[in-house]
């Protein structure tokens, strides 16, 4: 029974858990043998994965991409630090949660409109940072988008979502940071981690954490499919 | 029309309406592979079927769990509505290429 219970944890990495646990039960009716059971799961893991992969990659991309609008508005090398921080953070984050959630759970689905939302507010904002009320507007705009969301189940189910994605992209950008201070303490290889090999090092590390944290079953998909699980 | 199937999501489709309500990932592939003559990969049919699923084109349901799967159940399949327009679609635009040809040996119009 044990493998098992091994194929439908790795199995549900990629697909809900509902569907994962069918599959395990007909590779086991399907597979006599160990080996060819394994044979029929990694191959099966690797099919399902496609997605998983890609969204890691556009949301990738959408690091590298989010970083190098940073940079041009604010210049190279600078230290950006309080609410511009802060945007500048909130524009890396959710636009890569954004990215990722619209290959793997679909456009329509909330964790990705509600990461988008958030994203854009925050571009807007870096963007048009030498208009005063442009940044203050986008703050308050992400903060009552951010109220609006708490009054829906599928909203607060959506904004938890978004949270864990984002502490675990937070954790994976920390840990690759602190990895590239001890094998590249003068940041030569990284060269100060502009384009291209240290930024896409980093938001590879971060899509990483988010593709973990985010459910491989979307918000909108559990609530508007019973028929999946009669 | 275009009726926007690949060529597997047909013959997936259509075991699926040939199995009726004994649809599931095992019977799908060994219908494939008795009609057909080639057995598709579980990986090929598992992508093929959420695909199918999330486009509209069937439904699941998970049935009682088995003791000979390990205590796993089985997710049924059925056509919906639309899948079975679609099969329908791609047919009738397979038809109309045929027509003249004799290379069914005299199934031509």
């Amino acid at each position: 029974m044990h493998r098992i219970e091994c194929a439908e944890f790795l199995l549900s990495r990629f697909t809900t858990h509902e569907r994962a646990t069918a599959i395990a039960g007909d590779l086991t009716e399907l597979e006599s043998t160990s080996f060819g059971f394994w044979c029929a799961v990694s191959h099966t893991a690797i099919a399902l994965s496609t997605r998983f992969w890609l969204g890691v990659f556009v949301s990738s991309a959408a690091y590298v991409f989010a970083q190098r609008v940073a940079a041009l508005s604010w210049g190279e090398g600078n230290s950006i630090t309080g609410l511009a921080g802060l945007f500048t953070a909130c524009m890396l984050l959710f636009s890569m949660i954004a990215a990722y959630s619209a290959v793997r759970l679909g456009l329509t689905d909330p964790v990705t409109k509600s990461a988008a939302a958030i994203s854009s507010f925050s571009f807007i904002a870096v963007l048009f940072r030498g208009i005063t009320w442009v940044p203050v507007a986008s703050g308050v705009l992400t903060v009552l988008f951010i109220f609006a969301l708490l009054l829906f189940a599928q909203g607060r189910k959506a904004l938890l979502s978004i949270l864990l994605a984002g502490a675990a992209s937070f954790l994976g950008l920390w840990a690759t940071w602190q990895l590239i201070g001890v094998v590249d303490p003068n940041q030569e290889a990284f060269g100060n981690l502009r384009w291209p090999l240290g930024l896409l090092i980093l938001g590879l590390s971060s899509a990483v954490g988010i593709a973990a944290a985010l459910p491989p079953s979307s918000v909108g998909q559990a609530n508007s499919r019973p028929s999946s699980v009669e | 029309m275009w009726s926007g199937l690949g060529e597997f999501e047909q013959i997936v489709l259509l075991a699926i309406l040939r199995l009726s309500d004994e649809a599931y990932g095992v019977s799908i592939r060994a219908e494939i592979a008795e009609r057909t003559g080639r057995t598709p990969s579980p990986g090929a049919l598992y992508t093929t079927l959420d695909r199918m699923e999330e486009k509209g084109l069937v439904v699941s349901r998970i049935g009682d769990p088995t003791p000979q799967r390990g205590g796993r159940a089985k997710r049924y399949f059925r056509v919906t509505k639309a899948g079975t327009c679609a099969v329908k679609r791609a047919q009738d635009a397979y038809r109309r290429l045929l027509e003249g040809f004799e290379i069914l040996g005299g199934a031509s119009a």
